[in-house]
Protein backbone atom coordinates (compact mmCIF):
# COMPACT_ATOMS: atom_id res chain seq x y z
CA UNK A 1 0.00 0.00 0.00
CA UNK A 2 3.06 2.19 0.72
CA UNK A 3 4.16 1.19 -3.00
CA UNK A 4 0.81 2.74 -4.15
CA UNK A 5 0.94 5.94 -2.15
CA UNK A 6 4.57 6.97 -2.70
CA UNK A 7 4.13 6.29 -6.85
CA UNK A 8 0.75 8.59 -6.42
CA UNK A 9 3.30 11.12 -4.75
CA UNK A 10 6.34 11.03 -6.59
CA UNK A 11 3.69 10.94 -9.68
CA UNK A 12 2.53 14.48 -8.57
CA UNK A 13 5.77 15.54 -8.44
CA UNK A 14 6.95 14.75 -12.13
CA UNK A 15 4.03 16.30 -13.06
CA UNK A 16 4.99 19.61 -11.71
CA UNK A 17 8.62 18.75 -12.65
CA UNK A 18 7.54 18.14 -16.27
CA UNK A 19 5.45 21.75 -16.79
CA UNK A 20 8.86 23.65 -15.20
CA UNK A 21 11.08 21.55 -17.09
CA UNK A 22 9.24 22.41 -20.31
CA UNK A 23 9.65 26.07 -19.27
CA UNK A 24 13.32 25.69 -18.30
CA UNK A 25 14.39 24.44 -21.19
CA UNK A 26 12.29 26.54 -23.49
CA UNK A 27 13.76 29.93 -22.03
CA UNK A 28 17.32 28.14 -22.43
CA UNK A 29 16.26 27.67 -26.08
CA UNK A 30 14.94 31.23 -26.43
CA UNK A 31 18.62 32.91 -25.31
CA UNK A 32 19.98 30.63 -27.98
CA UNK A 33 18.66 32.99 -30.36
CA UNK A 34 20.14 36.22 -28.10
CA UNK A 35 23.80 34.62 -27.65
CA UNK A 36 22.89 34.35 -23.75
CA UNK A 37 23.34 30.72 -23.42
CA UNK A 38 26.06 30.57 -21.76
CA UNK A 39 25.05 32.99 -19.05
CA UNK A 40 21.63 30.49 -19.02
CA UNK A 41 23.76 27.27 -18.55
CA UNK A 42 25.65 29.46 -15.73
CA UNK A 43 22.21 29.76 -14.19
CA UNK A 44 21.38 25.94 -14.36
CA UNK A 45 24.61 24.88 -12.62
CA UNK A 46 24.45 27.62 -9.94
CA UNK A 47 22.63 25.36 -7.24
CA UNK A 48 20.75 26.18 -4.04
CA UNK A 49 20.11 30.51 -3.94
CA UNK A 50 23.18 31.53 -4.43
CA UNK A 51 22.62 32.26 -7.87
CA UNK A 52 19.10 32.56 -6.87
CA UNK A 53 18.11 29.16 -8.44
CA UNK A 54 17.08 26.01 -7.56
CA UNK A 55 16.82 24.38 -11.14
CA UNK A 56 20.24 21.81 -10.97
CA UNK A 57 19.48 20.37 -7.32
CA UNK A 58 15.56 20.63 -8.08
CA UNK A 59 16.37 18.10 -11.31
CA UNK A 60 18.36 16.17 -9.69
CA UNK A 61 16.30 15.02 -7.18
CA UNK A 62 13.92 14.65 -10.42
CA UNK A 63 16.56 11.62 -11.95
CA UNK A 64 15.91 10.10 -8.05
CA UNK A 65 12.11 10.19 -7.98
CA UNK A 66 12.22 9.10 -12.20
CA UNK A 67 14.06 6.26 -11.19
CA UNK A 68 11.52 4.95 -8.19
CA UNK A 69 8.53 6.22 -10.40
CA UNK A 70 9.03 4.57 -13.62
CA UNK A 71 10.76 1.40 -11.93
CA UNK A 72 7.87 1.18 -9.77
CA UNK A 73 5.49 1.45 -13.08
CA UNK A 74 7.16 -1.03 -14.70
CA UNK A 75 6.53 -3.61 -11.65
CA UNK A 76 2.56 -2.32 -11.15
CA UNK A 77 2.41 -2.95 -14.75
CA UNK A 78 4.12 -6.66 -15.31
CA UNK A 79 2.11 -7.85 -11.64
CA UNK A 80 -0.97 -6.66 -13.88
CA UNK A 81 -0.09 -8.95 -16.76
CA UNK A 82 0.14 -11.89 -13.82
CA UNK A 83 4.15 -11.62 -13.93
CA UNK A 84 5.61 -12.30 -9.81
CA UNK A 85 2.09 -11.91 -7.65
CA UNK A 86 2.87 -14.86 -5.54
CA UNK A 87 6.53 -13.36 -5.24
CA UNK A 88 5.54 -9.62 -4.96
CA UNK A 89 7.04 -9.11 -1.60
CA UNK A 90 10.58 -10.08 -2.86
CA UNK A 91 9.83 -8.44 -6.09
CA UNK A 92 9.45 -4.82 -4.49
CA UNK A 93 12.76 -4.96 -2.95
CA UNK A 94 14.49 -5.85 -5.99
CA UNK A 95 12.91 -3.14 -7.40
CA UNK A 96 13.90 -0.44 -5.07
CA UNK A 97 17.53 -1.74 -5.94
CA UNK A 98 17.16 -1.41 -9.49
CA UNK A 99 15.97 1.85 -8.67
CA UNK A 100 18.38 3.46 -6.55
CA UNK A 101 21.32 1.71 -8.51
CA UNK A 102 19.96 3.16 -11.48
CA UNK A 103 19.38 6.79 -9.84
CA UNK A 104 23.07 6.52 -8.57
CA UNK A 105 24.56 6.05 -11.90
CA UNK A 106 22.44 8.81 -13.33
CA UNK A 107 22.64 11.43 -10.94
CA UNK A 108 26.72 10.41 -10.51
CA UNK A 109 26.68 11.35 -14.47
CA UNK A 110 24.61 14.59 -14.08
CA UNK A 111 27.20 15.96 -10.60
CA UNK A 112 29.18 17.93 -12.82
CA UNK A 113 26.31 20.53 -13.96
CA UNK A 114 26.56 21.23 -9.84
CA UNK A 115 30.04 22.28 -10.63
CA UNK A 116 30.69 25.59 -12.08
CA UNK A 117 33.33 25.79 -15.07
CA UNK B 1 -24.45 6.34 -19.92
CA UNK B 2 -22.67 3.76 -17.12
CA UNK B 3 -21.63 1.64 -19.67
CA UNK B 4 -19.92 3.94 -21.56
CA UNK B 5 -18.17 5.40 -18.26
CA UNK B 6 -16.80 2.39 -18.20
CA UNK B 7 -15.68 1.40 -21.42
CA UNK B 8 -13.83 4.59 -21.69
CA UNK B 9 -11.90 3.95 -17.68
CA UNK B 10 -11.25 0.51 -19.21
CA UNK B 11 -9.55 2.13 -22.47
CA UNK B 12 -7.99 4.79 -20.67
CA UNK B 13 -6.37 2.55 -17.80
CA UNK B 14 -4.88 0.18 -21.11
CA UNK B 15 -3.08 3.48 -22.16
CA UNK B 16 -2.05 5.03 -18.93
CA UNK B 17 0.06 1.67 -19.23
CA UNK B 18 1.01 1.76 -22.93
CA UNK B 19 2.56 5.35 -22.26
CA UNK B 20 4.49 4.03 -19.29
CA UNK B 21 6.29 1.75 -20.90
CA UNK B 22 6.57 3.87 -23.29
CA UNK B 23 7.89 6.60 -21.59
CA UNK B 24 10.39 4.60 -19.70
CA UNK B 25 12.00 3.83 -23.44
CA UNK B 26 11.96 7.61 -24.58
CA UNK B 27 12.93 8.68 -21.29
CA UNK B 28 16.23 6.71 -21.98
CA UNK B 29 16.56 7.96 -25.75
CA UNK B 30 15.43 11.78 -24.27
CA UNK B 31 18.50 11.63 -21.79
CA UNK B 32 21.15 10.35 -24.22
CA UNK B 33 20.24 12.21 -26.88
CA UNK B 34 20.50 15.40 -24.61
CA UNK B 35 23.62 14.74 -22.75
CA UNK B 36 25.49 12.86 -24.37
CA UNK B 37 25.05 13.58 -28.05
CA UNK B 38 26.32 17.20 -29.37
CA UNK B 39 24.42 17.35 -32.68
CA UNK B 40 21.55 19.68 -30.09
CA UNK B 41 19.52 20.37 -33.27
CA UNK B 42 19.21 16.69 -34.78
CA UNK B 43 15.90 16.22 -36.25
CA UNK B 44 15.54 12.56 -34.03
CA UNK B 45 16.42 14.65 -31.22
CA UNK B 46 13.44 16.98 -31.69
CA UNK B 47 11.06 14.06 -32.59
CA UNK B 48 12.09 11.73 -29.55
CA UNK B 49 11.76 15.02 -26.95
CA UNK B 50 8.39 16.52 -27.97
CA UNK B 51 6.93 12.69 -28.48
CA UNK B 52 7.93 12.22 -25.10
CA UNK B 53 6.59 15.93 -24.32
CA UNK B 54 3.14 14.13 -25.29
CA UNK B 55 3.58 11.15 -23.78
CA UNK B 56 4.76 12.51 -20.42
CA UNK B 57 1.42 14.98 -20.72
CA UNK B 58 -1.05 12.35 -21.40
CA UNK B 59 0.04 10.01 -18.54
CA UNK B 60 0.93 12.85 -15.89
CA UNK B 61 -2.63 14.26 -15.92
CA UNK B 62 -4.26 11.35 -16.74
CA UNK B 63 -2.92 10.22 -13.29
CA UNK B 64 -3.77 13.80 -12.00
CA UNK B 65 -7.25 12.69 -12.89
CA UNK B 66 -7.01 9.29 -11.97
CA UNK B 67 -6.39 10.93 -8.09
CA UNK B 68 -8.67 13.40 -8.30
CA UNK B 69 -11.12 10.78 -9.17
CA UNK B 70 -10.58 8.31 -6.34
CA UNK B 71 -11.62 11.41 -3.61
CA UNK B 72 -14.88 11.29 -5.23
CA UNK B 73 -16.79 13.43 -8.30
CA UNK B 74 -19.51 14.31 -9.21
CA UNK B 75 -20.43 13.50 -13.28
CA UNK B 76 -20.31 17.21 -14.05
CA UNK B 77 -17.18 17.53 -11.73
CA UNK B 78 -15.67 15.29 -13.99
CA UNK B 79 -16.83 16.47 -16.86
CA UNK B 80 -15.39 19.90 -15.68
CA UNK B 81 -11.71 18.36 -14.17
CA UNK B 82 -11.49 16.50 -17.51
CA UNK B 83 -11.87 19.49 -19.85
CA UNK B 84 -9.33 21.61 -17.89
CA UNK B 85 -6.84 18.89 -18.16
CA UNK B 86 -6.97 18.29 -21.34
CA UNK B 87 -6.96 21.99 -22.10
CA UNK B 88 -3.84 22.29 -19.62
CA UNK B 89 -2.19 19.17 -21.67
CA UNK B 90 -2.53 21.37 -25.17
CA UNK B 91 -1.42 24.08 -23.70
CA UNK B 92 2.01 22.95 -22.19
CA UNK B 93 2.11 20.73 -25.62
CA UNK B 94 2.31 24.18 -27.83
CA UNK B 95 4.47 25.60 -25.37
CA UNK B 96 6.83 23.23 -25.80
CA UNK B 97 7.00 22.73 -29.44
CA UNK B 98 7.35 26.78 -29.56
CA UNK B 99 10.10 26.53 -27.11
CA UNK B 100 11.64 24.10 -28.67
CA UNK B 101 11.62 25.68 -32.20
CA UNK B 102 14.78 27.85 -31.91
CA UNK B 103 16.78 24.71 -30.93
CA UNK B 104 15.73 23.17 -34.67
CA UNK B 105 15.86 26.56 -36.61
CA UNK B 106 19.26 27.98 -35.15
CA UNK B 107 21.83 25.55 -37.38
Amino acid sequence: MYAWVIQRISGLYLVFFLLTHVMAIAQANFSITTGSMAQMLDVFRNPFWAGSSLTATFDLVALGIIAFHGFNGIRIVLLDLGFGVRKHRIGFWVTMAIAIATASIIINLALPMLHPR
Amino acid sequence: MVKQTLWKSIGLWILQRITAVLLVLFLGLHLWLSNFTTDWAAISRALVDLSLLGLALFHGLNGVRTIVLDFGLGSQGRRYLSVSLVMLGFTAFLFGVYGFLPLVFTK
